[in-house]
This record gives C-alpha cells, sequence and structure tokens, in this order.
C-alpha cells in the first residue's frame, strides 16, 4: 500500500503569491478559481494555482482553517494530486498543484464527440480513480467529492483524483459530527467507534463514484451497468468496498494503459483553457441557467440509474436518490420504484440518449405515481401541525390542503433530487430552495388562515 | 460466546503479516505459535462453532497455533526502535531490512488498534496492546525514532499514538499516566512545528496527548505557549493551520485549567495575543484570533478574565479597528466580544468616554449591520448594544 514518490528530492515551492505569474484562468467555481501560472524561481514551472477565498464563505473557512491537519499533503500515491504547497495571499488560500494539462473528465466529456467517450477509456479513467480512492479509505480518509470535475488527467494520460477541499479525516474531530453524538459522550469513545472498517461512511464516496462513472458515458455494456448498480445499491452495506469494487470484471478486464488514454482520448482535443472559455460562454448564454435544462439532465441521470437498479434485479428496494448514507441530507427523498406494483411506471425510455418531452412527461407520471405513496406521510404531517379541525371541515377543503401539500412535497422531492445530480448548480438550486421555502410559509400562513377561519365558524 | 472472545481477543484470524521473519530476539513461544495454521481459523465463525463444541484438548491445539499475540508485536517493534535509535554504523543492508521489518510492526500495531478490511479491532488485543506499549518507554523511543521512518510508517506510528491515548484498560486511561511521568516528550512534539518534515505528524501527536488535561496544563505553563504565536503565522499554511489547532484546543479543552492558565498569566498572555494575533498583518491570522478570543472570554468559566479584558481602553481601541475591517467575517467575529464591552455595567470612565466619543460612528456602524441569513441572537443582541451606547 505504500507508494513513495520520493524517486527525485522534492522541490520547494515559494510560499508567496509574487514568485507566481498567472498566465491563464482554467477553472471557476462558486468560491474559488483556479489559474495556470509559471513559478518563476524554479525555473518558470508551469502549475495549477487554486485561489480560494475564505471571506465569502464560512464554511470554507470552517473546512480549511479549521481544519486540523492537512489531508491532501500526507497522501502518498501515484493517483492522488499532491499539491506542491499552500499559503494564504490576502483572504485568499492559495493551494499550488502540479498542473495537469490532459484537464478534468468533466471538461474532456463535454468537449469529446457527442457520441461520448469510449467505455475503454472510461474503464481507465475510473479504474485509476478506484485505486486512488482505495487507497484513501485505506488511510482512514474520506474523499467526499468524487466527481467527473475533480478526475484529472496530464498530457500523458496519468489520472489523479483532485480536490480534498471538504475530504476529511476519521482521525479528527469531525467524528464528532458524524456520529452525532454530544462532544462530551464523543471525547473519550472507544476508538473501534471513530474509526471502523465497516463504517458506512466510506460506502457514500463509492455512491458517488457509480454516479460519476454513469455520468460519464451514453452507451455502456452489460458489466458496467452491473458496476454502476453494486455501487447504487440503496443499503451502504451491500455496496462494495473500493478495494471489492477493484475486482469487479469491469476493472478485472481493463488493463489500459495510460498511453492508450493519451493517443486515443486526449489527442486532438482543445487545451484545458479553451475548454474553460468555452464552458464559460455556454454559461454566460445562460444555457446552464434554463431549469428546464436542470430537469431534463437530472431525469435523465435518474431514469438511467433507475434502469440500471432495475436491469441488476433490484427492483423490490427502495431507490433513493439521496445518498443514504451522507450525513447532511435528510432521508425523505425517497422515490418508490416498486412500492405497489400496480401503478409503478419505470423508465419506459430505456437509456435513450436524449431527452425528449415526451419522456420527460413519462418521468414526471411516473414521479406523480408515488404521491400515493406520500398521502398517509402527509396526513400524519398535517396531524401533527394539529389541523384536526379541519377534519371536521367538508372534505374538499381538507382535499385541497392536502393536495397543495403533496404537491410541495413532491417538488421538493424533485428538487433534491436535481440538486444530487448537479452538485455543480449548487446555486441555482439554493434559489429554487429559498422559493420553495417562501412557498410553504406561504402554504403554512393559509392554513393559519383556514384555522382562525374555522376557529372562528 | 466467551470462547469466542477469548480467541478474538488473542487473535481472530491468522493475521496478513504473519509471514514476517521474527528475528531472533522473538521469543521462542511466539516463533512455536506461527508454525501451523489451521484452516479453521480463515473464519472467526468457523473457529468459534468449532470451539463452542469441542473438548478442552481440541482448544489447546488451537492456540498453541495462533500467531504472535499483540505483546509480541509490541515487544518486538520496541527491540526494532532500539536498534534504529542506536545503530547507525551497522551494515547498511542489515539496516535497511530491519527498518522495513519495523515499519512492517508499526502497521501491525495500527490494524490491532483500528482492525482492517478483514476484521474489526478487538478490545482485549487493543487493551494488551496498550499495556505492554506503555509498560516500557516505547512511547519516547517511536517519537524520537519517528524522522527515521518513512512517510506512510510516520503516518502509521502517529495514528497509532493517538489512539492510544484513547484506550482505556481497567477502566483508566494508562497513556495519561505514563505521559504524566513524560512530560518532557511534549517537549519534542511542539518544537516539530519548527520542522516541516516532522510538523504534521508531531502536531497531531501532541493534540491527542493534550486530551489529557495534566498534559495540556503542562504545556500551557511552559516557555512553549509563546512559540505558538509564531507557529500560526508560519507561511506554509498546513503546518499554520495545524499550530493554530492545537492552539485552539489548548484554551478551550479544559475549562478550569484554562481559567486557572489565564489569570495566572493574563499580562503576557492578552499582551502577545493583541498585539501578535489581532493585530496581525495577516488575514487569516486575525479571523483566527478574534474568533478563538470571542469563544474564550464567552465561556463561564474564564467570566473573571473576560470581566477584566472588557475594562481595558487597549482592547477596546483593537475591538474598534476590528469592527472597521472590509471584511464581514472579522466584523461579525469583532462584534460579538465588542458587545461585552458595552454590555459591561461597570463600565471604566475611560470606557465609556471612548464609547460616547465615538457613539454616532458606532450607531451608524450598526445600523446597517447585519448577518447573512437571519440571526435572532444577533439581533437580539445588536439592539442591546445599540441601546447601551444611545444610553450613554
Amino acid at each position: 500500500m505504500a507508494y513513495e514518490q520520493e524517486d527525485h528530492p522534492k522541490l520547494q515551492f515559494p510560499l508567496d503569491s509574487n514568485s507566481y505569474n498567472i498566465t491563464a484562468e482554467i477553472g471557476a467555481g462558486v468560491c474559488s478559481k483556479v489559474y495556470t501560472a509559471q513559478c518563476l524561481p524554479i525555473n518558470s514551472t508551469v502549475v495549477a494555482i487554486k485561489s480560494i477565498d475564505l471571506d465569502q464563505s464560512n464554511a470554507n473557512f470552517r473546512n480549511l482553517v479549521g481544519r486540523e491537519t492537512n489531508t491532501s499533503s500526507l497522501l502518498s500515491h501515484p493517483n492522488i494530486l499532491n499539491p506542491h504547497c499552500s499559503f494564504t495571499a490576502g483572504n485568499r488560500l492559495w493551494v499550488v498543484m502540479p498542473f495537469m494539462s490532459g484537464g478534468s473528465l468533466e471538461s474532456i466529456i463535454s468537449s469529446s464527440s457527442p457520441n461520448g467517450i469510449q467505455e475503454q477509456c472510461i474503464a481507465i479513467i475510473l479504474k485509476e480513480t478506484l485505486t486512488a480512492l482505495s487507497y484513501l479509505h485505506s488511510q482512514g480518509h474520506l474523499h467526499r467529492d468524487i466527481k467527473a470535475s475533480n478526475i484529472l488527467l496530464d498530457d500523458n494520460g496519468r489520472v489523479k483524483l483532485a480536490d480534498f477541499g471538504v475530504s476529511s479525516s476519521f482521525y479528527k474531530s469531525s467524528s464528532v459530527y458524524r456520529l452525532g453524538s454530544s462532544p462530551f459522550s464523543q471525547y473519550w469513545i472507544a476508538p473501534e467507534v471513530i474509526h471502523s472498517h465497516k463504517d458506512y461512511s466510506f460506502k457514500a464516496d463509492i455512491w458517488s463514484f457509480g454516479v460519476t462513472a454513469l455520468d460519464s458515458t451514453k452507451k455502456f455494456s452489460e458489466t458496467f451497468q452491473d458496476m454502476v448498480a453494486s455501487c447504487l445499491r440503496k443499503d451502504p452495506a451491500n455496496r462494495p468496498t473500493a478495494d471489492e469494487l477493484l475486482k469487479h470484471p469491469f476493472f478485472e478486464s481493463c488493463n489500459g494503459t495510460s498511453e492508450f488514454l493519451a493517443e486515443n482520448l486526449l489527442r486532438g482535443l482543445p487545451s484545458v483553457e479553451e475548454r474553460f472559455r468555452a464552458a464559460s460562454k455556454i454559461l454566460e448564454e445562460g444555457v446552464g441557467c434554463d431549469p428546464n435544462g436542470d430537469w431534463a439532465s437530472g431525469l435523465l441521470l435518474n431514469r438511467r440509474m433507475t434502469s440500471i437498479i432495475e436491469g441488476n434485479g433490484n427492483e423490490d428496494e427502495e431507490f433513493e436518490v439521496h445518498d443514504p448514507v451522507s450525513p447532511v441530507e435528510s432521508t425523505q427523498a425517497v422515490i418508490p420504484c416498486d412500492d405497489d406494483g400496480e401503478e409503478q411506471q419505470p423508465a419506459t425510455g430505456g437509456r435513450g440518449n436524449e431527452v425528449s418531452a415526451e419522456t420527460m412527461v413519462n418521468e414526471l407520471m411516473a414521479l406523480m405515481t408515488s404521491l400515493d405513496d406520500q398521502k398517509e406521510k402527509v396526513k400524519k404531517i398535517i396531524n401533527q401541525l394539529g389541523v384536526k379541525t379541519i377534519d371536521r371541515e367538508d372534505g374538499l377543503e381538507k382535499e385541497n390542503a392536502r393536495l397543495r401539500l403533496e404537491l410541495e412535497r413532491e417538488k421538493e422531492q424533485n428538487l433534491k433530487l436535481i440538486q444530487v445530480i448537479n452538485e455543480e448548480d449548487e446555486l441555482l438550486h439554493q434559489n429554487e430552495r429559498l422559493r420553495l421555502e417562501l412557498e410553504n410559509e406561504k402554504l403554512r400562513l393559509e392554513l393559519e388562515k383556514l384555522k382562525m377561519h374555522i376557529s372562528a365558524t | 460466546m466467551k470462547i469466542n472472545r477469548n480467541i478474538l481477543g488473542t487473535k481472530a484470524k491468522p493475521h496478513p503479516y504473519s509471514s514476517i521473519i521474527i528475528p531472533g530476539g522473538a521469543t521462542s513461544r511466539a516463533v512455536a505459535r506461527r508454525l501451523p495454521q489451521p484452516v479453521a481459523l480463515l473464519h472467526t465463525a468457523t473457529a468459534a462453532n468449532v470451539c463452542d463444541k469441542s473438548s478442552p484438548t481440541n482448544m489447546k491445539g488451537l492456540f498453541k497455533s495462533k500467531p504472535r499475540t499483540p505483546v509480541d508485536i509490541v515487544r518486538q517493534t520496541r527491540d526494532l526502535l532500539i536498534y534504529a535509535d542506536r545503530s547507525p554504523d551497522s551494515r547498511e543492508s542489515k539496516r535497511e531490512e530491519k527498518m522495513a521489518e519495523l515499519c512492517k510492526t508499526i502497521r501491525e500495531l495500527k490494524s490491532i488498534l483500528y482492525g482492517n478490511s478483514e476484521s474489526e479491532p478487538v478490545s482485549e488485543a487493543c487493551a494488551q496492546l496498550t499495556q505492554e506499549f506503555f509498560r516500557e518507554n516505547t512511547l519516547r523511543l517511536l517519537i524520537t525514532c519517528l524522522p527515521k521512518l518513512n512517510l506512510e510508517a510516520r503516518k502509521d506510528a502517529t495514528q497509532v499514538v493517538a489512539n492510544l491515548q484513547r484506550q482505556q484498560v481497567h477502566s483508566r486511561l494508562i497513556a495519561s499516566v505514563y505521559l504524566e511521568a513524560n512530560l518532557d516528550l511534549m517537549d519534542i512534539l511542539i518544537a516539530g512545528y519548527e520542522n516541516t518534515d516532522m510538523a504534521l505528524h508531531y502536531g497531531a501527536m501532541l493534540r491527542e496527548c493534550i486530551r489529557h488535561q495534566t498534559v495540556a496544563r503542562y504545556v500551557l505553563e511552559s516557555e512553549h505557549m509563546k512559540k505558538f504565536y509564531d507557529y500560526i503565522q508560519l507561511p506554509n499554511f498546513d503546518i499554520a493551520a495545524d499550530a493554530a489547532a492545537t492552539f485552539k484546543e489548548l484554551l478551550t479543552r479544559h475549562k478550569s485549567t484554562v481559567a486557572e492558565f489565564l489569570s495566572k498569566n493574563y499580562d503576557w498572555f492578552f499582551a502577545e495575543y493583541n498585539s501578535k494575533l489581532l493585530e496581525s498583518t495577516n488575514y487569516i491570522t486575525r479571523r483566527q484570533a478574534i474568533k478563538l478570543l470571542g469563544d474564550i472570554l464567552l465561556d463561564r468559566s474564564n467570566s473573571a478574565v473576560m470581566t477584566r479584558y472588557v475594562s481595558s481602553r487597549d482592547n477596546l481601541r483593537i475591538l474598534m479597528n476590528l469592527l472597521r475591517e472590509s471584511s464581514k467575517s472579522i466584523q461579525l467575529e469583532a462584534f460579538h466580544v465588542f458587545k461585552l464591552f458595552a454590555a459591561n455595567q461597570n463600565k471604566p470612565p475611560d470606557i465609556v468616554s471612548i464609547l460616547v466619543a465615538n457613539k454616532s460612528k458606532l450607531l451608524r456602524l450598526f445600523a446597517d449591520f447585519k448577518t447573512d441569513k437571519a440571526d435572532e441572537q444577533f439581533e437580539v443582541d445588536k439592539a442591546q448594544v445599540v441601546k447601551e451606547i444611545a444610553a450613554l
């Protein structure tokens, strides 16, 4: 397991921003930007610099500054991108990294042919990524942000997993949060509880890995489908570990090399900088802001996930669009796949590549059918809200309120679905959520009024 | 089930590293145990079934064949550490071999304490390991030899040390007892912040050790405390962040010890805190320092220190400068300390005069002072502060 990278003496990269000459912007997030730069004192070596605004986001600050031991600087694995160094410049944190000129898997996908990337290439990239994940897990770390934009390639086709901004270590106090116990009981908690190899939190990374895999290709083989299905099992206990997944036939049979990737995937692609400019342009033109676009891609992925899971014979399992072990998420976004056999309309479109209005309608219909399931829950909620008086009112009123609530719930569910799948569009979703909250609030007020009205009459 | 536990306690399964050749120094008992590897041991459940149904003689047979015990592994580690510590001049090839062996035994210790992909840790094995580890000076050897190990072994060792701090043997934390008698080890760990290669390993060990109150007290009262002001501003962000985490831990973990330390060392501590941290040119330092200051002063156990802090006009001046920062986050954190000055019912005259002189400016500032998210407590505090200042 020990991969030594110390074959050449470690260069000391300077710890001040004046030593770097920024040459181009190659990536942008909500609170961060990524540049290429030359490191002047070291023969103008080309590096990538991620510059994170610490003043804009409290979460960033806590993650990065409150963090006890920097994860990435102690990791040593050929498939993990180790930063050269990091330092602060004003209120920004600069993380200086090797420049991966092949770009991210995400950018490769979006600039490849519309038919997608051939499975052989995807297999190599996923296998390398999984090797990195297996190492991370063996070190007691979670990545927590496995996605195509964090899988990077250099121009020789070598694959490295990047961005441990949100990854956290088990051996650190973050486990307080994870275990959901009070700090006091946690203080001297038994070590085997703090770090357990059977801990399902690791399986959250496997889930994300499965979604990333699914999202990276459009046509896939049966072994691929089987591999992804195993990652997307609802019960984390049934998902394979990274090590087990490496033994899956899909990866066992994959013996491609980085040279193969360089030759067959990277050759002829636009530069990382050009890809970034093209992506920004698309964003500016508002394509990414079209909520329907969001829906479409979210539903497409959901349909593919559903079809994959059904293909695997897990029909009587509920399918959660949320990662079921992710500690932050609620568990409400459940789309029952086949709970009451009569009305389930599983993704009829199979795994088509396009989202037509028709398939979307089908999808929506399928979602609608799960409403009945929710009815019971909604009923409970209404009861909890103490709106018993409504029961005595005429049925129409009751039905109305309930339907409205259900609609809200359904909307919320769908929203959450999209959220999970399109993490990149966080901001957009936040807006959506706020809007929803507002609507909820309005609804609540209406209910309130209704109650007052009832008690008045 | 009791039998099963016994087996688990010593070793449930053939250890993944049981093929390691034990050097001459190991006990013959351990060697004898290592020889046969019955198939039944491959699965814990199977082994348990065999035991439950079988006669004591069969059980004896099983015990004979079990691999090295945790105690054996600790002893072997210690022997190898002594070797690594002492003999720089022995034949190079032999040394390399022994160092490789040392790395392996440290990994074995780790997998007993944390478990591995095939088996969960067993509390009895952990207890035996811990007891043997602290029976002699293994921790000191491990700490001093750490720079001689490779990166993976350093990380393993760090995790082993961290884990051992939490191990209870007969509901006692024997690590604490050991450290109380070996407090000078903290000197080595703290000095690690000056060594880029060792800082994160020693830093992580240090933070685990100061979970013990006596150890934290030792560090707080040592000269090392002053060095933290420099460590947390080191240009290497990873190390600076690690030092800051330790500094915070020292000043917040053990309430009574912290309160005692702060009242005894009030003068130099806050003089340095103000000039080196709150007035630092480094944004991160200021932001961390103002947040930590709020945490310290608002802690009920530090109320005497708080009263003293908010009676000083120098402190007020510094806080008012932080309120004027362009960074919203720093402003907000500064407010949580500033409010203590304003809410103080026994404001000294010079505090009152500063507040009066800046009354209109402060009221204007607070008029459009908002948090990003609605924060009821903040609004209540703000209203209170505005009321206090307006009444002056």
